[in-house]
């Protein structure tokens, strides 16, 4: 199934990219799907998203559709959703 | 009224307002459901903005506008060249001189009957309390996430509002915490960020953007009306002009404010 993953502030800085779709099997959770993209940017997911021991960087917010999930990243994805990473960003 | 129920911060006994007011304030006197006691809560009421910088600037420039009735500054440090392009109550005639006389300065040229309160402080350990305890609302403005936690943290234990306004580069994210009802920081993010930069890319027109929808959001607390982001995140990326607001949970098990919620 095709996944929509969206990318802001410091992390879409990383990587140079704002969205991208992604292939992921069909009933695959939120953390399977982070464990898939962090295998395609390494770099840059586990620095700002889900670190090598499968835990979600504190400072990070995720959203399925208009909806934040907070640290349960066990619920499947169906096709067609959209998946916004959201790193926090302060002022000055 | 505001749809999202808290804890009125200003209370019934409202001050009157002088022929010179009701003038000022006409335009937005006519807005529906604002109206005159609209304006005599604004009045009535005292907001904490830290810091003035990008952000902080404009939202104390907008509710100096609007007529709120006194302002504490919270800002330290003196103006630089590179608080230029976005600082709107600095000046070059004013570097190298206090951020916040500046801005006490130029507030007062706009709203000579606008009481303020410039303290020379940033938000710390040791004076957070105190500053929270001074006013009806919070804006929360802080280049740094210490700053914000610790604002968070006396707002969760005053019960307090407090409109949180961030950006960076082209983008802005924005939400209003009433404890008891929302999502605090803390639910969100319990300590701060590992590779945020104090530094960033920004341009002044992201952040007066963003001060201008805080300003609107502390205006509607006040006035109690409307409907405020508790309980959502509002973000927005200018460079392809996207807008979201996002439905955000709180945390059940959160150390600060999970007591409070019922």
């Amino acid at each position: 199934m095709i996944i929509r993953i969206h990318y802001t502030t410091q992390l879409r800085m990383a990587l140079g990219i704002d969205s991208e779709d992604f292939e992921a099997p069909r009933d695959s959770t939120l953390l399977e799907l982070l464990q898939r993209l962090r295998q395609q940017h390494p770099e840059a997911l586990e620095k700002y998203v889900l670190n090598a021991r499968d835990e979600l960087q504190p400072s990070v917010l995720l959203c399925v559709g208009d909806r934040h999930v907070g640290n349960d990243l066990s619920g499947p994805l169906q096709e067609g959703e959209e998946v916004t990473i959201l790193s926090v960003i302060s002022g000055g | 009224m505001v749809k999202n129920k808290h804890p009125d911060p200003i209370g019934s006994d409202l001050p009157e307002l002088d022929h010179q007011e009701r003038a000022t304030y006409q335009w937005q006197i006519w807005v529906p459901d604002f109206g005159e006691v609209g304006q005599q809560r604004l009045k009535n009421a005292s907001v904490l903005v830290t810091r003035c910088g990008g952000l902080g600037s404009v939202v104390a420039y907008e509710l100096a506008a609007a007529g709120v009735g006194k302002l504490v500054l919270a800002h330290a440090g003196r103006i630089k060249y590179s608080d230029l392009n976005r600082q709107l109550l600095m000046t070059h005639a004013g570097l190298g001189k206090s951020r916040v006389e500046s801005a006490r300065r130029r507030l007062l040229e706009f709203n000579p009957r606008l009481q303020i309160e410039a303290i020379a402080e940033n938000v710390t350990e040791r004076n957070a309390e105190a500053l929270v305890s001074k006013v009806d609302v919070v804006i929360d403005c802080a280049p740094l996430f210490e700053e914000r936690l610790l604002l968070n943290r006396e707002v969760v234990a005053q019960q307090k509002p407090m409109v949180d306004c961030a950006m960076y580069e082209l983008e802005a994210h924005l939400t209003t915490i009433l404890p008891g009802v929302s999502p605090c920081l803390n639910c969100l993010y319990p300590e701060p960020p590992k590779p945020w930069r104090r530094e960033f890319p920004v341009f002044g027109a992201v952040s007066g953007m963003v001060g201008c929808l805080g300003a609107m959001e502390a205006i509607k607390i006040i006035a109690q009306f409307g409907e405020t982001l508790a309980g959502k995140l509002f973000t927005c990326n200018l460079r392809d002009m996207t807008f979201r607001t996002l439905s955000i949970q709180r945390n059940p098990h959160c150390s600060l404010c999970a007591s409070s919620h019922p």
